[in-house]
């Protein structure tokens, strides 16, 4: 399946791109995050984040299905 | 029915005086405001522009459920808050909060809870850019773990 992750601050800057569209086996969000953490050599911890998919937090163990947009969170810093 | 929560993201400087108007109300003898400014050290480094990135689609609806949980909570009239993106000078407002109500004490203590969730759940991100030429993300590690309160 196919699902688009968009980066913001920190990760954009490390990815170096807004978003892209990946083919994945991973069943769930952490999946999806052990593969990117991976492929993209950001050496991160998880505990650190939190994860959106199609603009709503959900948890690691979130299903994923074709075509979802999702998002990995750093801690956050408005205010 | 009227919208009584108006929550939205600027790359434009702000006006207190004008955002007011969001939250006026002929039912209502108190108002409420917190703006938080841009300063000019943290943690010690001298700070001289912060840039604030945001995720838009869910900085609305997290946005709009702060503010519709504080009316909820505190029995508050109307509340209204505008977020900065983009670069940032030494004393910019980053954010305005602005809360009324019949009497003052509600809409005092709404005011304080919005911005306190607002730090910790608004999906935004400050990039800070020191004097040394170097910048950084801030990275709340107490934010991670959800300690709670603590200054940015």
């Amino acid at each position: 399946m196919n699902v688009t992750i968009h980066y913001f601050a920190m990760l954009r800057e490390r990815s170096g791109v807004d978003s892209e569209i990946v083919e994945t086996s991973a069943v769930d969000a952490r999946g999806l995050w052990e593969e990117t953490n991976h492929r993209r050599k950001f050496g991160l911890d998880r505990a650190q984040f939190s994860v959106a998919v199609n603009d709503t937090f959900v948890e690691w163990n979130h299903a994923l299905v074709d075509g979802d947009q999702l998002v990995f969170l750093p801690p956050v810093s408005g205010g | 029915m009227t919208e009584n929560v108006a929550f939205s993201l600027s790359d434009e400087g702000l006006d207190s005086r004008t955002l007011q108007g969001l939250v006026r109300d002929p039912h209502c003898g108190g108002y409420a405001s917190f703006e938080g400014w841009v300063r000019d050290h943290h943690e010690g480094r001298e700070v001289t522009r912060l840039e604030y990135e945001a995720y838009p689609a869910m900085c609305q609806k997290e946005g709009r459920r702060i503010l519709k949980s504080a009316l909820e909570r505190f029995g508050v009239d109307k509340a209204a808050a505008v977020h900065r993106t983009g670069s940032l000078a030494i004393g910019d407002v980053a954010i305005w909060i602005g809360v009324s109500s019949a009497h003052r004490r509600e809409a005092l203590e709404a005011c304080a809870w919005i911005i306190d969730e607002i730090k910790s759940t608004l999906p935004v991100w400050k990039k800070e850019f020191f004097k040394d030429g170097t910048s950084e993300w801030v990275r709340c590690d107490r934010c991670a773990q959800g300690h709670g309160h603590h200054a940015h």
